[in-house]
C-alpha cells in the first residue's frame, strides 16, 4: 500500500507545511514537544502563541494543548477575505451540510495570517481546519508535534456531582499567551468557582491558580460563580492587567501581579457594557497613539473602548447601575457601538483589520474589516 | 486490509462502515496516474480527507464520516467517474427520550431547570433549542422559556441535557426579570415539544415527536426541610428498602447523589437508591442485610427542590447580604433498627 501523494493537492499542502517546519526545529519552545496523537477530546478555544504554536483549549479533558503547526512563513500584507456562505464552504469540505457542524472558535496565525477554525461535528469529533489563500485544509490531530498540560482544579465532571458536571465545558472559557505564560480563565472546583490560571510555557507542570470575585453593577452584587467569558492583557502605567469581560456585561481589571497561586482576588469593575448580553471575543488595535479595545457580543453590536478612558476611570464600580441605554443598564467607562452586529467570531487579522465571522440571512460570512 | 464491515453499493465501488455504523471510507478502482476528487453532490469544493492507493483500488477516508442521506460524486481527472449515497444503517435504532424531569405535570412558577434523558448520545452540532419549542396553550404563542447557552449543559456521554429556565428572569429584582418577566406564569399551561428532527450523533432522528405539558402553580418560597421527611424503617435481617418520603418533589438528579446512609458514626452502607417517578420519595436497598443499630441518613445541603431552593437557603437569597440563615454542608436524620427479637418481646 503506498500513498499517491503527488496526485493530490491536499497532500502537496502537507508537504509544503513540512518544508516550513525547518524554521522551528531548533526552537527552545518546542524542544520538549512529542510527536503523535494528542488525543484531543474537544476544542472550544483556540489562541496563537509565538512561532506558529497554537494553543487548544480542551475543556472535556481540562487540558491545554500546544500544537506546533509549523505554519510560520510570515505574510506581512495578507489578502482581503470576503467569503459569503462560509459555513456552507466548511460543511462541503467536510462532506456534509451546515446543520451537522458548529464553528466553536476562530484564530488567526499572527505570522502567516492563515485562519484556523475549530469545528464541532454531529458526533462530537473535534476538527481543526485552516484557511490558506482562500482554500480550506485539514490540520491533522492524529500525528502532530505537541505538548500539553492539565489544569489543576477544573470544575468536576465526576458522577458525584452529576447535577453540575454539565458545566465542565466552562473549564476553559478563554486563554491567551503573553510573555512566556498561557493565561486561562474558566470555572474551577473551588468554592469561588470563577478562576484564572497562569501557566509557564514551555509547560513545566507548574501553574498558578487564583479564584476571582467581581462587583456586578448591573446585578447590584458581588459575584464569584460566573466565569470570565473573554479577556485581553494590557499595560497601564507600566503595570500589567487582565481586562476581563463577563456575561451581562461587566468589564473588570485584575492586576497580574496579584494573581498568585491559591489567592482569591477581587477585580476592579470599570464598566457595565449593557445587561442581557454576553461578550464573545476581545481584541485590541493601536490607532495612532491610542490603544483601543473591540468587544464582540451576542446581543449588541461590536463595542469600542479606549484604553485612555479606562485609565481615566479612577474608581471601582461598587453600586448598582440604574442608567439605561437602549433598555440595557450601563455605567462606568463608555463604549461606542460600531455598525457590526451578529459577529459570532472575531480575531485580529493584521495591524489594521479584524477578521469577522458574521451571521447574515441565516449564513455565516467571513470578512476582514478595519474597525 | 480492511477490518471493518464493507457493503457493496455498486460494481467497483464500496463503502466501508465501522462498527458503530459510520461510513468511514469509500473504495473504488483507480490508478496512480489519475487525479481524484470526492464532492458532495452539487457542491464545488472537494471533501477533505486522505487518498491511499492499494493495488488497483483507491481508498478515500474523509476527515469525518460521510453523512447519512447525502449523495456524493467521485471525479476522475475532472470528469464525473462514480456516484454513491449513504443510506441509513441497517437495523438502525432510533433514539428515544426516556425521561423528562420534573415528571410532574404541575410545577412551581419559579421552576429552575428541566432534565431531558435520551437513550443514545445526541448530536452536538446544532443548538438544542432549535429542536425544542414551547407554546403557551392559553395564548397559543411560542415562548422562549429556556436559557440559551453557547456551551450547552450536557453530560459527557451527551445523553443527558440540563435546560435552565433563565435564572435572571426568575430572580426578582434582576434586569432580565424586570425586562422580560418570569419565564413561566402561574395558571398558564405550556406545551414543550421536542422535534422528531432532533438526531443522535449518528444522524438518526428521534423515534417520534415528544410532548410534555406543564401546568404552572404558585411560586415555591420554602426550602426543603429534612425535618418534614418521613421514614419507613426496615426490619433487622432483611433487605427491605428504607423509604424516605420527602414532602415535595425534589431535583431528580441531585436527589440520587446527595443522600448516603451510615451505620453508627461513619460506616457507609452500600446499596442502591431508587427515586420515585415524581421524585417525592426514594428507596434505599442495602447490598447486605440490615443489622440492628443506630443509623444516620446524611444529606448534602446542596440538594434542591424544583425551584433551586436548597436545604440551607432559598434560590432568591442574596448571598452578599448578612447571613440571617444557618448553613451547614450536610443535614442528618437519625434512625434506629431494633433487634427483631426485642421487637417481638
Amino acid at each position: 500500500m503506498k500513498k499517491i501523494i503527488c496526485t493530490f493537492s491536499l497532500l502537496v499542502a502537507i508537504l509544503v507545511t513540512v518544508a516550513a517546519a525547518n524554521k522551528t526545529e531548533n526552537s527552545s519552545l518546542t524542544e520538549n514537544f512529542i510527536t503523535g496523537n494528542p488525543n484531543i477530546k474537544s476544542i472550544y478555544r483556540l489562541s496563537f502563541g509565538p512561532e506558529g504554536i497554537l494553543f487548544i483549549g480542551d475543556s472535556d479533558s481540562a487540558t491545554i494543548f500546544a500544537l506546533d503547526t509549523k505554519d510560520n512563513i510570515a505574510k506581512n500584507k495578507p489578502e482581503n477575505i470576503a467569503l459569503d456562505s462560509f459555513d456552507e464552504k466548511i460543511a462541503s469540505a467536510l462532506g456534509t451540510t451546515v446543520k451537522n457542524i458548529n464553528i466553536t472558535d476562530m484564530s488567526v496565525n499572527p505570522i502567516s495570517k492563515n485562519v484556523y477554525f475549530s469545528i464541532q461535528t454531529k458526533n462530537g469529533t473535534p476538527v481543526l481546519l485552516r484557511l490558506t489563500n482562500g482554500k480550506l485544509e485539514n490540520v491533522s490531530l492524529n500525528n502532530v508535534s505537541y505538548a500539553k498540560t492539565t489544569l489543576t482544579n477544573p470544575i468536576s465532571k465526576s458522577p458525584k456531582t452529576k447535577g453540575y458536571y454539565a458545566h465542565r465545558r466552562w473549564a476553559i472559557s478563554d486563554m491567551k499567551y503573553y510573555n512566556g505564560k498561557v493565561f486561562v480563565s474558566g470555572l474551577s472546583n473551588k468554592e469561588f468557582s470563577s478562576s484564572f490560571s497562569s501557566i509557564p510555557f514551555p509547560f513545566n507542570n507548574k501553574q498558578d491558580f487564583s479564584t476571582l470575585e467581581i462587583y456586578h453593577a448591573a446585578h447590584g452584587r458581588y459575584e464569584t460563580n460566573a466565569p470570565i467569558e473573554t479577556f485581553d492583557i494590557t499595560t497601564i502605567k507600566g503595570k500589567e492587567f487582565i481586562l476581563a469581560s463577563y456575561t451581562c456585561t461587566p468589564l473588570v481589571l485584575f492586576p497580574i501581579d496579584k494573581l498568585e497561586n491559591g489567592k482569591h482576588i477581587k477585580g476592579r469593575t470599570v464598566s457595565e457594557l449593557g445587561s442581557g448580553n454576553a461578550p464573545i471575543d476581545i481584541i485590541s488595535f493601536k490607532k495612532g497613539k491610542e490603544l483601543k479595545f473591540f468587544l464582540s457580543n451576542t446581543d449588541t453590536p461590536v463595542k469600542r473602548i479606549n484604553l485612555s478612558d479606562i485609565i481615566d476611570f479612577k474608581g471601582s464600580m461598587t453600586k448598582p447601575v440604574v442608567t439605561r441605554e437602549l433598555g440595557r443598564k450601563v455605567g462606568g467607562v463608555k463604549a461606542v457601538n460600531l455598525p457590526y452586529v451578529n459577529v459570532e467570531q472575531m480575531d485580529k487579522y493584521d495591524d489594521n483589520n479584524a477578521l469577522l465571522l458574521i451571521r447574515s440571512e441565516g449564513h455565516l460570512s467571513l470578512q476582514n474589516r478595519s474597525l | 486490509m480492511l477490518s471493518c464491515q464493507e457493503r457493496l453499493v455498486e460494481s467497483q465501488l464500496r463503502i466501508d462502515y465501522n462498527q458503530t455504523g459510520f461510513a468511514i471510507a469509500v473504495l473504488f478502482s483507480g490508478d496512480f496516474e489519475s487525479q481524484y476528487q470526492i464532492k458532495l453532490k452539487g457542491k464545488k469544493s472537494s471533501v477533505l480527507g486522505e487518498f491511499i492507493l492499494n493495488r488497483d483500488e483507491i481508498i478515500f477516508t474523509p476527515i469525518i464520516p460521510f453523512s447519512v442521506g447525502e449523495n456524493y460524486e467521485v471525479f476522475k481527472n475532472g470528469k464525473l467517474y462514480k456516484e454513491f449515497s449513504i443510506s441509513k444503517p441497517e437495523n438502525q435504532i432510533q433514539p428515544k427520550v426516556i425521561a423528562i424531569h420534573p415528571y410532574n405535570d404541575t410545577v412551581p412558577e419559579n421552576l429552575l431547570k428541566m432534565y431531558f434523558v435520551f437513550s443514545k448520545p445526541m448530536q452536538q452540532s446544532q443548538p438544542i433549542l432549535n429542536f425544542i419549542t414551547v407554546t403557551n396553550c392559553l395564548t397559543n404563542k411560542t415562548e422562549d422559556i429556556f436559557l440559551s447557552l453557547e456551551n450547552e449543559l450536557w453530560n459527557t456521554d451527551h445523553t443527558e441535557l440540563t435546560l435552565w429556565l433563565d435564572p435572571g428572569r426568575i430572580k426578582q429584582g434582576l434586569i432580565p426579570n424586570e425586562k422580560l418577566g418570569i419565564p413561566i406564569k402561574k395558571d398558564n399551561i405550556y406545551e414543550i415539544k421536542i422535534s422528531k428532527k432532533l438526531t443522535d450523533a449518528e444522524g438518526v432522528e428521534l423515534d417520534k415527536e415528544y410532548i410534555k405539558k406543564i401546568i404552572v402553580s404558585e411560586r415555591d418560597t420554602k426550602s426543603p426541610s429534612v425535618n418534614n421527611w418521613k421514614l419507613t424503617i426496615p426490619q433487622e435481617r432483611t433487605k427491605a428498602p428504607l423509604k424516605i418520603v420527602f414532602n415535595e418533589s425534589l431535583d431528580a438528579f441531585l436527589a440520587q447523589e446527595t443522600i448516603q446512609v451510615f451505620l453508627d458514626e461513619n460506616k457507609l452502607i452500600k446499596g442502591e437508591f431508587k427515586l420515585s417517578k415524581k421524585a417525592t420519595s426514594i428507596l434505599f436497598v442495602p447490598n447486605v442485610l440490615w443489622k440492628k443499630g443506630r443509623y444516620k441518613i446524611v444529606i448534602e445541603s446542596r440538594l434542591e427542590d424544583l425551584s433551586g431552593n436548597n436545604l440551607n437557603r432559598l434560590f432568591e437569597t442574596d448571598l452578599q447580604a448578612k447571613q440571617s440563615y444557618r448553613t451547614s454542608k450536610t443535614k442528618v436524620i437519625e434512625f434506629v433498627i431494633q433487634s427483631s427479637f426485642s421487637l417481638k418481646n
